[in-house]
């Protein structure tokens, strides 16, 4: 798989994989690389890393994207042609749900009225079940505001990433029509003995489960969300729509362990299940393209670096063995990842230092661009 | 008086940490160490998707576990996949009381979709899942693997939030007992994995703030996968000093020290910054790769881990 042509030629790159693998790293990677080529580069990531963050002089939770200063790049050494920009966002679910009821609601009016909902106020903290609608409503806004030539989308860690992937067709199943009027206040002005039938089912298991109370103020919040719904379904068709289109890339990111490749595999699975193509994988942290041409035991030295030495031999061989295991695990991914009209494999190297700063991400971007 | 306790001697044990932690590996370590020790143990893990294989009930050779009710592993060993649908079928019995009512109304279409899509709902039907296991008295312990979220409170933040919206009712009683399950020190705790590397264990005491403000007890913090240092202090100066300004990819075994130097470092902030109401468990990097041997000599690791009980 070749990373520089993606970074240089879609639109959106989705990064997913299980957790600890690291996609955080790797997407601000891939963003920063889109912008060494001169592009206008947004990553958008769910799962933040906070010292990440700080070096690259974002808010962990800003209202909106933040273009990292150029003068930071430049201390960094880092070179950034004419056109070429870095931002990013961390993600927050409750910013975008706000910004939603805001551009969707009918009136000023019809806004407050949803927002002071006992059931708004609680979504609003239920930030598990938010986290997916919320990535590709960014996602889709972003793309149509035409601000930013390449969005790459970080993922939430593991099952919540197959949510993301499966949130729009779920948001326009539950905004299906015929499943909201089911709820809706008045269904008796519904046609159809079937739809009244099922809603008088549907109240009774309502009411009997969750309380009176309850089963009224979900129909009053269901009925002052009903316009705002039908706007967010063309969303969700058009989210589907990008995401299967040739601008749109997967990706999926492993990193050399029997957990994370297992999830790996998955989600090249489910990816191909929900009608979309994964690019390939990347193995991330390997030691699969590694040239170590020195052994301990060819250093002659003296004191305490002679023992240090010789007992860094056990962590030669360790090392040694890991060269081979990952090599196997990558040329096993890229075919793996040629399947499907993916395009194999690439591998990033597990670098000396933790990659939490811009000169450490422009290592990895040096991995990334050719 | 106090008395030592194991790690895993409460009702429910939430395991938690981020992704790649091995935190699977520790909850099922955990229940192992509970059934050697002749109770009856439920291992538990929540997902929403019971097509695929579990890789924490792989561990005990059930990788396809499915339905509601737990399966007996071994005598006193029994796992479930705790499901929204699984919760939502078991609420709706329980309100509708009639069976076939109950099948037409999870038969409806737009009922499912509504369930798995509303959000917070397909979490409620989790909750109800494990309250539902938790009446039953079945079991001694149940050892719960949360699932890794970008999030780091998920599912333990929910009670408190449905319960604001659903005080009362059927749901809302069974919400309220999980959360005091969860937040009675003498029932419920949590234990938190994290590994010996400076952003997650960071990352693990900023969750176990957060636990603590929920008022769940969070019982233990294990460092999980430490390396064995075989190096003295000089030795390790002298080598530091040695790769000072060389690319360590040159060097084969350089990379593995700078991975030790940096889970020394972890550790050092671990041993200084777990609060003193947690139990500190380092657990030494195993040297086997089989997934199911790891977890057995976490397991033997952990039978002999004692911590002090509460004072009464």
């Amino acid at each position: 798989m070749n990373l520089d042509e993606l970074v240089r030629n879609k639109r959106i790159i989705v990064c997913c994989g299980a957790g600890g693998v690291g996609k955080t790293t790797t997407s601000a990677a891939l963003a920063l690389s889109a912008a060494k080529a001169g592009r206008r580069a947004l990553v958008l990531t769910i799962d933040p890393a906070r010292r990440l963050a700080q070096a690259l002089g974002i808010p962990p939770t800003g209202k909106e994207p933040v273009r990292i200063d150029p003068s930071l790049l430049a201390n960094a050494s880092i070179d950034v042609p004419e056109g070429g920009e870095l931002h990013a966002w961390m993600l927050d679910p409750q910013v975008v749900l706000e910004s939603v009821v805001d551009r969707f609601a009918p009136s000023k009016e019809d806004a407050a009225k949803i927002r002071s909902t006992r059931l708004y106020q609680a979504l609003m903290n239920v930030i598990t079940g938010l986290q997916e609608y919320t990535a590709a409503e960014a996602l889709y806004n972003f793309n149509e505001s035409g601000t930013y030539d390449l969005i790459i989308l970080d993922t939430p860690p593991s099952r919540n990433a197959l949510d993301f992937l499966d949130a729009p067709r779920r948001l326009a199943r539950f905004l299906d029509e015929r499943t909201l009027s089911i709820f809706a206040p008045d269904p008796e002005k519904r046609a159809g003995a079937m739809i009244r039938a099922a809603s008088k089912v549907v109240n009774t298991a309502i009411s009997k489960t969750f309380g009176e109370s309850f089963a009224e103020e979900l129909q009053n919040f269901l009925g002052a969300f009903g316009k705002l719904f039908q706007k967010m379904r063309i969303h969700a068709s058009g989210v589907r729509k990008l995401l299967r289109s040739d601008q749109a890339a997967f990706i999926v990111i492993a990193s050399p362990d029997e957990a994370a490749l297992t999830e790996a595999k998955y989600f090249k699975g489910r990816i191909k299940d929900l009608g979309l193509v994964s690019e390939g994988f990347i193995l991330n942290r390997s030691y699969a393209s590694d040239q170590a041409t020195e052994s301990p035991q060819d250093i002659t030295a003296s004191g305490d670096l002679a023992d240090a030495l010789a007992k860094l031999t056990p962590f030669a061989k360790l090392e040694e063995q890991r060269i081979v295991s990952d090599r196997a695990l990558f040329a096993d991914l890229e075919k793996e990842g040629m399947q499907d009209g993916g395009r194999g494999a690439t591998a990033l190297p597990l670098l000396d230092e933790v990659v939490e700063d811009l000169p450490a991400l422009d290592i990895l971007s040096g991995h990334i661009l050719r | 008086m106090s008395a030592d306790e194991a790690l895993w001697a409460k009702e429910l044990v939430l395991v938690t940490g981020k992704g790649g932690v091995g935190k699977t590996t520790v909850a099922a370590a955990l229940a192992r160490s509970a059934h050697t020790a002749g109770k009856r143990v439920l291992i538990a893990e929540v997902t929403s998707d019971t097509s695929t294989k579990s890789q924490l009930l792989g561990l005990f050779g059930h990788p396809d576990v499915k339905g509601e009710d737990p399966v007996e592993f071994e005598k006193r060993l029994y796992g479930v996949r705790i499901t929204p649908s699984a919760g939502h079928r078991l609420f709706l019995t329980a309100a509708l009381k009639v069976g076939m009512v109950v099948n037409a109304a999870m038969r409806s279409a737009a009922l499912n979709r509504f369930l798995m899509a509303a959000p917070a709902f397909p979490e409620i039907g989790t909750l109800y899942h494990l309250v539902t296991l938790l009446r039953s008295k079945r079991f001694d312990h149940i050892i719960l693997d949360l699932p890794a979220t970008g999030h780091a409170l998920g599912l333990a933040s929910l009670p408190k939030t449905v319960l604001s919206v659903v005080p009362s009712g059927l749901i809302g009683q069974a919400i309220q007992e999980g959360l005091d399950a969860m937040t009675d020190d003498a029932r419920g705790c949590a234990v938190l994995v994290t590994l010996p590397e400076g952003m997650p264990v960071t990352e693990s005491l900023e969750l176990a703030r957060g636990l603590e403000k929920l008022d769940i007890r969070v019982r233990a913090m294990i460092l999980n996968a430490m390396p064995d240092n075989p190096f003295t202090d000089g030795e390790r100066d002298a080598l530091r000093d040695h790769l000072k300004g060389r690319e360590a990819s040159l060097l084969l075994g350089a990379r593995e020290f700078r991975r030790l130097e940096r889970a020394l470092g972890a550790q050092a902030q671990f041993e200084a910054e777990v609060p003193a109401t947690a139990a500190k468990v380092t657990i030494p990097k195993s040297d086997k790769t089989a997934h199911g041997d790891v977890m057995r000599e976490v397991a033997t690791f952990l039978d002999e881990v004692k911590i002090q009980g509460a004072t009464p």
